[in-house]
């Protein structure tokens, strides 16, 4: 994503925004959507803004104060324009005297709340939390090889090695399963249409039930209790063959193939899949997971591909403990498709 | 020792192709194209060996590597910043502090997806 490597690495910036601002970072088609405070404020917040009207995108970078007054909005990614942008707001701003009554006239009922009142106030339509007793997983996808065409603009340089990144939401049940050495099938289903994907620049679409034109991953060489075949000790491949790590779920590690394509042939993704998983007792304590194959085509909101088919990878790991780890993944926006319920 | 793998394919669908591009992508894949269906006991290569011979499996090297230069540094610029991802929570604490809240709002949630 071009901000993160262009606004957002600027050491100006970061240091202005962590001295003189409160930093947030949202996905506005939940802003724009929600019907409860945050969405009142966002909505309040944006529509400021010079130009802006109903039914055009509310994307960009704004400096408000608590109350929702506008003092500076745009969409522009230039770091030297966001570190003058961000400088002018701030000679403009004037922060409440001590003592003074609160800014956030009209939105009374919610100030003040604590978390539990925010989130029992939120409409539930678009609340979205990491699933009780499941993991959150960090995704990073690259395209590492492509015919790119020869350029010397500076953007495109960005756009050519630009990184994706999502989250992956894993349910109590499947963590269960996995810590019994079972892959379930409503994970892979889950990998398979909304993170076999490419977001390296921008939204991308995912992929719907029929598109999913075959799919198989599991323990390639499981340590469970199931009779022994003779078609599996026959054929099992050398990738498989690899030494047991201390408390991998499953006893072995993570193989898999992936074919993914539209109705129309203009998008599809032949991948294959390696990773480890580890566990201590119910606990996964590893989930370490590269999909890598060859994509082509395009959404679109991700224009610019490479011609032809390139190389996509797409790497798992279980995400840390920063604020990041509750932005929920790009498909949970369709809440009960993600989880296979629907 | 078991195989614990699933599948679904569909086959159907795929017959139903009729765009060049795609009749060539499933000439490529052909057991993807036959309909080919791994059961869950179907061990890798009983059915449909090489039914993509063009995408070679990933090496426990190639996994090590790839993970390694994809996953991030925790401390990539970006990330030493702050954010904050629930806005009432952030106004609260610009109150607190005397500080004006930034919104960086994207169509894609800027710390998730994009």
């Amino acid at each position: 994503m071009l901000d993160r490597e262009s606004g957002f690495a600027d050491e100006k910036v970061i240091g202005l925004l962590r001295r003189s601002f409160v930093p947030v970072a949202l996905d506005v088609w939940y802003e724009e959507r929600r019907q409860d405070a945050a969405g009142e404020l966002f909505r309040k917040v944006v529509y400021q803004r010079e130009g802006m009207e109903p039914g055009r995108t509310t994307q960009g970078l704004y400096v408000c104060a608590p109350d929702g007054t506008l003092l500076a909005g745009w969409n522009n990614r230039d770091a030297a324009r966001l570190r003058d942008r961000l400088g002018a707001a701030l000679d403009g701003w004037r922060p409440r005297p001590a003592g003074a009554p609160p800014e956030t006239r009209g939105l009374e009922g919610k100030r003040g709340a604590g978390q539990e009142e925010r989130d029992a106030a939120a409409d539930p339509r678009f609340a979205r939390a990491p699933p009780d007793g499941g993991l959150v997983v960090a995704v990073h996808s690259r395209i590492v090889k492509a015919d790119w065409p020869d350029t010397r603009d500076a953007w495109e340089r960005i756009h050519q090695r630009a990184s994706g990144f999502d989250h992956l939401w894993i349910t109590r049940d499947e963590v269960e399963a996995l810590a019994r050495g079972d892959f379930p099938r409503s994970l892979a289903v889950r990998i398979a249409r909304f993170h076999c994907i490419d977001n390296t620049r921008g939204e991308p679409p995912m992929w719907e039930k029929g598109e999913v034109r075959a799919l198989a991953i599991g323990f390639a060489d499981g340590g469970g209790s199931g009779a022994r075949t003779g078609a599996a000790a026959g054929a099992r491949p050398a990738r498989a063959a690899g030494a047991r790590s201390a408390g991998a779920a499953g006893g072995g590690p993570i193989d898999g193939e992936i074919a993914l394509l539209t109705d129309a042939g203009d998008r599809g993704f032949t991948a294959r899949a390696f990773g480890v998983v580890e566990r201590s007792g119910d606990r996964i304590t590893r989930f370490d997971l590269v999909i890598r194959g060859e994509f082509f085509g395009e959404g679109t909101y991700t224009k610019g591909a490479p011609p032809g088919k390139f190389t996509l990878a797409i790497a798992f790991t279980l995400a840390g403990d920063g604020a990041d780890g509750a932005v929920p993944p790009q498909g949970a926006r369709w809440l009960d498709d993600y989880y296979g319920r629907v | 020792m078991r195989r614990n793998w699933i599948a679904l394919v569909a086959a159907a669908a795929v017959a139903a192709h009729a765009a060049s591009e795609t009749a060539a992508w499933a000439a490529a894949h052909p057991a993807v194209a036959a309909g080919a269906i791994l059961a869950p006991d179907d061990p890798v290569g009983s059915r449909g060996e090489g039914r993509d011979a063009a995408v070679p499996p990933v090496t426990r090297a190639e996994f090590e590597r790839l993970q390694r230069e994809l996953v991030p540094r925790s401390d990539a610029p970006w990330r030493t910043i702050p954010w904050s991802v629930d806005l009432l929570a952030a106004r609260a604490e610009a109150e607190r502090t005397g500080r004006p809240l930034f919104l960086w709002a994207m169509n894609g949630h800027p710390l998730g997806c994009t």
